[in-house]
């Protein structure tokens, strides 16, 4: 068993590793932006402004300092003041921007989690145990057919149905929780589709190991051999994927947003990137990467919780 | 017959694969008596290990069929039992089979003690701190320190391993257990072991075994009668004595013999076998031994052999047709 | 009569490619969807010789947004523009950015990988950091930002959408790679002498290169869909050109009164990205079968 020392001295590793990652992504983001092409000062001045004022908005923005100098002020601004410039759009810092969008993005991403999570793992159980069958079948079907729609054009469908035809959902946000049904829909289905496939190989895959068969062997119920030795090791590969799974449904709330009109981060991007507003598209990304790293570090926590030959490595230090 | 423990009577073992049908065993007859130990003996891919698993019915559920012959465990026939009474009375209670390889015949994520629990749960009514004790009983059995319970199975070595394999099969005290190669992923050194132990286990709780393996030093080591099996079919049966010193044999054990090193001559080159198992998605309507049998007849590929018995020893093969026909075919 | 055992072994002499060609015919999904995909292929490249391109964007004020007949199998937008030669030309789009970026993205980060794997030690550790950092941002949201450097256009999306599948495939070459050069063949080769260059040519890439043939199939079709999003979101390919997001995208006003202008494009990209992935499992199932029994 592990003491909290242990625990302590993992998390405290993985939070020290998370860091360069994140550097490093916030790098790679910066570098991809510096490609950006054009002046963005004369972007915003116009090409008749009054000289002192472009000098001016290149002091202020930094722009005279070399690449590598403006990087690290970047991430020094951020770290310690949470600034993060401010936008070429709307010329308010941007965490102003963002701030308020953050609740919805994160909102419709994890619900959106939830409800793949809910809705893939029991279907891909009873996929697995039903092999073949009718259910099976149709299960099979549908999350092949599901995976390969795209998010949007799920999301108008079901505005189609929903909001239009029955009128029973609304359009698009409305105040209520009821306006995230959708979204949610639209980020939950095609995920849980993708968690039902795994599970369902991962539990096939599962159930031929030798360990099911000697648990058989002992006379222990079906139904016990699934659930204690099969499904406990086909988890934990799906536990990793749902991790990843984050990541989509990040991208896949971005769609949502845009299909029903909610003030997420997703949305600011889109408006940012049609405005070549780089600060903030470049700030909405480092900050979603951020939400992911740190599911990720969630999920590594919980198969160290879960499977004890990496509790067995954690000893060793 | 009140001494019989197992009688296999005609027993067919079939796999319906995407690919074709696989006659993995072809009407075999066995018998076993209590306290026993029987050697089934051949190659890779004889059906030995799916006859084991056609005693338990724990072939695939998808692929696995029998259909045909009977399966007598103490006089009742093990095929026409429901499979909750096969779970609850005989898995893991009457008949207990280990298998081959111990690093994947544990579940890594559950405790050693708790999985040998599991096998004592299903089986009676002992409350948590009676199967505690029997835990821990069992693993000294085995020459286990009982507070390794707490362990996971990647915590021991492979021979530890197997020998939790073991305390698992035996903590109920079966009356039969089915080894299948149990010594074949293991150093030679812990083989000795291993072997050793069980069968002082055996002795000391009267259980009968049917020892498959393909290594014949085992079976001289820890068998009382032998039963050699080729391409499905068990083409000769006998005492130990009988197959080990006896001068008459199935071509086939003649060859398996054969194919031993001996330490004593000077040999220049190892005499095998020729040619390959027969390809068993095809039924054969001879002896499945016709193509690689020096001795083989013009009659062995027509017609199949049927069992000749002088005694205990019986002989699939026309060479011996002028003895008692016996035993159904 | 007695069968000799030569005959029996049928298998021995099919190579490997036949064999996989035969379980995948025997695959029914798998074997259609590759026809369809075939089919749809030919189309795409053959379908400026049969259709006038002009129709594609000429506006035609007398037949606005009608809805689906004979004429106008897919109905007509709001332009009188007919949907179904529409889509047709947008197939040439987004099947040509799919297959082209998942190929070069395939081909570099394999080689990536490979190297990878060839090299290990730092070399290695350097190239699967950066993968994790790459990796570390949602794929979308890095062809979001890629797009907005290099401006809403179709060389910028493949390389969008070729950064943002490098990172994955390269960790899956080295992967395969890793698990098939420990296996025992390859020791064998090298102790029955053959040359490096030899092994890697006829032993390691044989091998590996099942799983990423099936993650390609797979690939395509996920970069379909993302480039479709994209366009939907107004940020990938724009209007006039009707590659298949940017249809719906412009059917969204519509949607209540004239529903099959978005119905359509978003079935046909269903339809093909359907395909990609059936033909991917039938593949995966039919190099290694051992999986579905």
């Amino acid at each position: 068993m592990l003491t909290y020392k242990d625990w302590t001295r993992y998390i405290v590793k993985r939070l020290l590793l998370m860091i360069p990652i994140l550097l490093g992504i916030s790098f790679i983001i910066f570098s991809i932006m510096e490609f950006t092409p054009g002046d963005p000062v004369i972007r915003k001045l116009g090409t008749e402004a009054d000289p002192s004022a472009y000098v001016m908005l290149r002091e202020k923005w930094n722009l005279n300092a070399g690449f590598l100098e403006r990087y690290f002020i970047y991430i020094k601004n951020i770290v310690t003041k949470f600034d993060f410039g401010s936008s070429w759009r709307t010329d308010r810092p941007v965490w102003a921007e963002i701030g308020p969008r953050v609740p919805v993005s994160l909102r419709i991403a994890s619900a959106g989690i939830v409800v793949s999570v809910l809705f893939g793992i029991p279907l891909g159980i009873f996929s697995a145990v039903k092999q073949n069958t009718v259910g099976d079948n149709v299960m099979r079907v549908l999350s092949t057919v599901l995976v390969a729609v795209p998010g949007f054009w799920l999301g108008m469908l079901l505005i189609l149905l929903f909001a239009l035809r029955l009128g029973i959902l609304p359009v698009s946000d409305d105040g209520t929780f009821r306006s995230y049904i959708m979204p949610v829909l639209v980020v939950g289905l095609p995920n849980g589709c993708r968690i039902l496939r795994i599970t369902r190989s991962t539990m096939l895959e599962s159930i031929r190991e030798d360990y099911v068969r000697t648990a058989r062997s002992k006379g222990v119920p079906n139904r016990i051999v699934t659930y204690r030795h099969a499904l406990q090791n086909a988890l934990l590969p799906v536990i990793t994927t749902v991790g990843t799974t984050f990541g989509l449904a990040l991208g896949g709330a971005t769609i949502a947003e845009s299909v029903f009109s909610m003030n997420g981060m997703g949305s600011l991007i889109v408006m940012s990137v049609r405005a070549k507003d780089t600060p903030t598209v470049m700030s909405c990304v480092l900050v979603m990467a951020t939400f992911f790293s740190i599911v990720m570090l969630l999920v590594d926590i919980l198969m160290a919780v879960i499977d004890p030959r990496v509790k067995a490595k954690i000893k060793k230090g | 017959m009140s001494n019989e423990i197992l009688r296999i009577e005609d027993l067919a073992v079939e796999y319906h694969t995407t690919e074709g049908i696989v006659y993995a065993v072809n009407h075999i007859n066995l018998e076993l008596n209590k306290g026993e130990t029987l050697g089934l003996v051949g190659e890779t891919g004889a059906g030995k290990t799916t006859t084991a698993l056609a005693i338990l019915r724990l072939l695939p559920d998808r692929t696995g069929r029998i259909p045909s012959g009977k399966v007598f465990f103490d006089g009742k026939n093990l095929l026409e039992m429901s499979e909750e009474e096969m779970r609850s009375q005989i898995r893991g209670e009457k008949i207990s089979m280990i298998f081959q390889d111990p690093m994947t015949s544990l579940n890594p994520v559950i405790t050693v003690g708790d999985q040998i629990a599991e096998a004592i749960r299903y089986h009676s009514n002992l409350s948590k701190a009676e199967i505690n004790k029997r835990v821990d009983e069992v693993l000294q059995l085995v020459g286990i320190p009982a507070e390794r319970r707490h362990e996971y199975p990647h915590q021991f070595s492979g021979g530890m391993k197997q020998r939790v394999v073991i305390a698992i099969a035996l903590s109920c005290e079966p009356d039969l257990l089915i080894a299948d190669e149990p010594t074949t992923a293991l150093d030679v050194t812990i083989q000795a072991q291993v072997l050793a132990m069980m069968d002082d286990l055996r002795e000391r709780l009267g259980m009968a075994m049917i020892m498959i393996t393909h290594d014949l030093g085992i079976v001289a080591q820890t068998c009382d009668r032998v039963a050699v099996m080729y391409a499905g079919e068990i083409i000769e049966t006998g005492s130990l004595e009988e197959i080990f010193t006896g001068e008459d044999h199935h071509p086939y054990t003649v060859g398996l013999f054969g194919a031993i090193p001996n330490l004593e001559e000077e040999t220049e080159r190892l005499s095998p076998i020729d040619g390959l198992m027969p390809d068993p998605s095809i039924q054969q309507p001879g002896c499945p031994f016709a193509d690689r049998c020096p001795k083989c007849m013009d009659k062995c590929r027509d017609t199949h052999p049927p069992v000749y018995e002088t005694g205990t020893h019986k002989i699939a093969c026309f060479l011996y047709s002028d003895r008692q026909e016996g035993g159904a075919q | 009569m007695a069968k000799k055992n030569t005959t029996n072994q049928t298998n021995v002499r099919m190579s490997p490619g036949r064999v996989i060609w035969r379980r995948l015919k025997r695959n029914k999904s798998a074997y259609y969807s590759l026809i369809f995909l075939i089919l749809l292929i030919a189309v795409a490249i053959l379908v400026p010789l049969f259709v006038d391109e002009e129709l594609v964007t000429k506006q035609d004020l007398t037949i606005l947004h009608q809805p689906p007949s004979w004429a106008h199998p897919f109905g007509t937008d709001i332009y009188g523009r007919d949907i179904f030669i529409r889509i047709l030309f947008g197939a040439r789009m987004s099947l040509m950015i799919g297959i082209v970026s998942c190929t070069i993205g395939t081909v570099i980060g394999g080689i990536i990988g490979a190297c990878a794997a060839y090299f290990g030690g730092v070399v290695d550790n350097i190239i699967m950091r950066i993968s994790d950092m790459l990796q570390g941002i949602p794929e979308m949201l890095m062809s979001i930002c890629i797009v907005t450097v290099f401006g809403a256009n179709i060389p910028s999306l493949i390389i969008a959408m070729v950064v943002a599948i490098i990172a994955p495939r390269a960790r899956l070459v080295r992967s395969t790679i890793l698990g098939v050069s420990g296996r025992e063949f390859i020791e064998a080769a090298k102790i029955a002498g053959m040359s490096d260059f030899k092994i890697v040519l006829t032993q390691m890439i044989p091998n590996s290169i099942g799983p990423v043939i099936v993650v390609f199939t797979q690939g395509v079709a996920s970069i379909m869909l993302t480039a479709a999003g994209l366009s939907y979101l107004g940020v990938g390919i724009q209007p006039p050109h009707p590659e298949w997001g940017a249809l719906i995208a412009a059917a969204r006003e519509y949607l209540r009164i004239y529903p099959y202008m978005c119905v359509f494009p978003g079935l046909v990209i269903t339809v093909t990205s359907l395909a990609f992935n059936l033909l991917g499992d039938g593949l995966r199932d039919a190099i290694d079968p051992r999986l579905k029994d």
